[in-house]
């Protein structure tokens, strides 16, 4: 019984699609699956896969009374030491990225598919609940009379024949993109417009993989606060990032993956501060006002 | 064929298939590796508390980065799916009282390590990894789970038998261990056991789970194919802990890398096995965590995984490695026999029985095949009988092979016994020569 439940969880994750689960594997593995639950045996051991992609990061921006703004990105390794404690810093900052869910849904997919709409609100409810922890976090040890707000930063890989041609850090800020926090807008298939499925069915182009996200990559800033302002796109290579894939934390990204079909957020620069939106069923938002600067 | 040869196939071939099974299984196994790694589990798991304990508020306090009531909804279907995961520490908000339990955390780690009642510190000490595990959801990564399975069987074995407090305490209690089974379950002994074995192929089978799902899910990545993969995690700033980017020249370099990491990761399952290959598949276990330990700044998860990946190590081996020629290859090669479970202490065996024991068995006269002549005729076989009494003689040698590792084990801990009551004696009579010495002086003096 141990070894099914340990050999059950990661055939569980790979035999999912996007239509979800292999029934028989889902059948196969929920004899065990609250053992295994518990003994911490439900994972999937994707280490660096499917691809190793971009690192996802954090950036909190302080505001005092005064208007005063600091920033600061998690992780870094100058502040968090030993290396252990930067990885786990790393790690949520990752958390945050991969239970991430756009707001929504949509209302026309309340019309279309009731359940993938609650279950797009509770993931949304998740990441909000999530974000408004690490926030929580940062006010208590900067002070409640200070405002906290928090965006999600992707740190691109130059891949090796763009690093050749132009020999560029890795910490370089033009690497670094803020992902906005933004809707979605559902499009039924059956409405008559096909030329967004269409773009969609290319693949490893990075415009199409950034509408697919729901994200929109907008200017950067550097995340050491630097001045400087270039427009970053993602990474085409790979969109895994951390090491390790959590069977259950990946469920929230499948409803954005598995719609028919999503167009292209109307404004890319106008959804700055990235994390302000309201929309998510759980853990209203306290991040309203500033913009990192 | 006939179907009556056909059932007899099927029947061996379930007998050997059955045995297979057993020996498998349940073979006695030296509990000097699964000791070894109790050392490097323990030490994991207590760098991994030692750290938490820099920013322990911040991780598990009320105001944590995953606040204790999100920490509980994420497990309880508040969101979505729920799961099975469970922990106290959900419930625990207080500084004092997480700083209490942090601190018993701690010492209970140490106490594994250092082997002080492993029966008991080692299932406490995973039970405690286990809490954290569900109460730091969002901050975890492979280190975790890896310390965290060989905690989980290592609690299953008698690894306090080495390299122990525990051992120590063996010899000082001996009288005690000698009368009572409790004593003797508390305080293991050295001798191969049967549970130090399923401890051994669970977290090998695992092992096996892990890479090959490990790979399956590389596999269906573009970049392991392509052979950039290798690059893409070396050029990651926020792993990176040695600047690697000049491979960017060498593509045939990284793809190269690539192509070994994700067909070894694969096909580990199978190249672990055969003896053969298995110092092969093990080395490149080693350069890749190694690899992932010095390059992509996870020194902590990259050797947790090379000691993991040492279950596969012979334990036998592993003792001539480390005490050189002081260990006898014979009684290394009667710890692998397969022998039933076997424990010295129990029943309180005397060298006087296990002598009656091999002279009756001599009597029984197992040097004879016990197959007349119209048995081994071809033209009447009788299958059966001829089955019947193999199985009949091979118990018996299984039997005699038995008893004559028990006399053999015997007389080596009566040898141990004798060389340690020697140097004991040598120590004292040094001793007692130096304080005479002394007191021949000081007389002389006055």
């Amino acid at each position: 019984m141990h070894l099914w439940a340990v050999a059950s969880p990661p055939l569980a994750f790979q035999t999912r699609g996007p239509l979800g689960g292999s029934p028989s594997v889902a059948t196969l593995a929920a004899p065990v699956r609250g053992y295994g639950e518990f003994l911490y045996l439900n994972r999937g051991y994707a280490f660096f896969a499917p691809d190793p992609g971009p690192s996802h990061l954090i950036q909190a921006a302080y505001t005092d009374t005064t208007g005063k703004v600091d920033e600061e990105l998690f992780p870094d390794r100058t502040r968090q030491w030993p290396r252990l404690l930067y990885h786990r810093h790393f790690m949520l900052t990752e958390f945050l990225h991969e239970i991430y869910q756009p707001p929504g849904p949509p209302p026309q997919l309340r019309e279309v598919d009731a359940n993938a709409a609650r279950a797009w609100s509770a993931a949304r409810g998740r990441y909000e609940s999530v974000r408004q922890s690490y926030v929580n976090h940062l006010k208590s040890i900067h002070g409640e009379s200070r405002d906290v707000a928090i965006r999600r930063i992707e740190h691109r890989i130059p891949s090796f024949v763009e690093l050749m041609a132009r020999p560029t850090p890795l910490s370089d800020p033009s690497l670094y993109g803020v992902l906005a926090d933004v809707p979605i807008e559902f499009q039924n298939p059956d409405a008559g417009d096909r030329s967004t499925p269409e773009v969609l069915s290319t693949v490893g182009d990075p415009e199409v993989d950034r509408v697919n996200q729901g994200d929109v990559v907008v200017e950067a800033e550097s995340p050491a606060a630097s001045p400087s302002v270039e427009a970053a796109s993602g990474n085409p290579a790979s969109d895994n990032p951390s090491g390790e894939s959590e069977p259950r934390d990946s469920e929230p990204s499948e409803p954005a993956t598995s719609e028919p079909a999503m167009s292209e957020p109307e404004n890319e620069t106008q959804m700055l501060p990235s994390e302000t939106r309201d929309g998510g069923a759980i853990g209203p938002t306290e991040i309203e006002g500033p913009v990192l600067q | 064929m006939n179907a009556g040869a056909l059932l007899h196939e099927c029947r061996r071939w379930f007998d050997r298939t059955v045995d297979a099974w057993d020996h498998f299984w349940f073979t006695p196994r030296s509990p000097y590796l699964v000791s070894i790694l109790r050392i490097a589990a323990g030490l994991f798991m207590l760098y991994s508390h030692l750290v938490l304990a820099t920013d322990l508020e911040a991780f598990l306090g009320a105001d944590a980065w995953i606040n204790p009531e999100l920490a509980r909804s994420l497990h309880d279907g508040r969101f979505g799916s729920a799961d099975w995961g469970r922990s106290y520490l959900w419930w625990i908000e207080s500084p004092i009282l997480i700083w209490l339990h942090h601190l018993v955390a701690i010492l209970v780690t140490i106490a594994f390590t250092i082997g002080l009642l492993t029966r008991v510190t080692g299932p406490a000490a995973w039970f405690l990894q286990l809490m954290y595990l569900h109460r730091l959801t969002g901050a975890l990564f492979g280190l975790d789970q890896i310390i965290t399975y060989m905690a989980m069987y290592l609690s299953l074995a008698p690894c306090g038998s080495f390299f122990s407090v525990d051992a120590r305490l063996r010899i000082r209690f001996e009288d005690k261990i000698a009368r009572s089974a409790r004593w003797r379950w508390f305080f293991p002994s050295q001798s191969p056991s049967v549970a130090a074995n399923v401890a051994t192929r669970l977290l090998q089978l695992h092992l096996c789970v892990i890479y090959l799902f490990g790979g399956l899910a590389k596999a269906r990545g573009e970049s392991w194919w392509d052979g950039t993969a290798m690059w893409y995690a070396v050029g990651n700033f926020e792993y990176q802990s040695l600047d690697m980017t000049w491979m960017a020249a060498y593509p045939r370099l990284f793809s190269m890398f690539t192509h070994i990491t994700l067909f070894w990761e694969v096909f580990y399952c199978f190249l672990i096995w055969p003896r053969l290959l298995r110092p092969i598949t093990l080395l490149l276990a080693v350069a890749v965590h190694g690899g992932i330990a010095l390059f992509m700044g996870m020194a902590t998860f990259g050797l947790a995984m090379i000691c993991v990946n040492a279950i596969f190590v012979d334990p036998a081996w592993l003792k001539r490695l480390v005490h050189g020629n002081q260990t006898d290859d014979e009684a290394d090669e009667l710890e692998q026999i397969d022998a039933v479970g076997l424990d010295l202490d129990a029943g309180g065996l005397d060298l006087a029985d296990v002598e009656f024991d091999e002279a009756s068995l001599s009597d029984s006269g197992l040097g004879d095949s016990g197959l007349g002549e119209s048995e081994v005729n071809v033209a009447n076989v009788d299958y059966e009988a001829v089955r019947v009494k193999l199985v009949d003689r091979a118990k018996k040698v299984r039997v005699a092979g038995r008893k004559v590792r028990k006399r053999y084990l015997m007389l080596k801990e009566r040898e141990k016994e004798l060389a340690r009551n020697t140097k004991e004696l040598e120590r004292q009579k040094r001793r007692f020569a130096r304080r005479v010495g002394r007191d021949g002086d000081q007389s002389s003096e006055s």
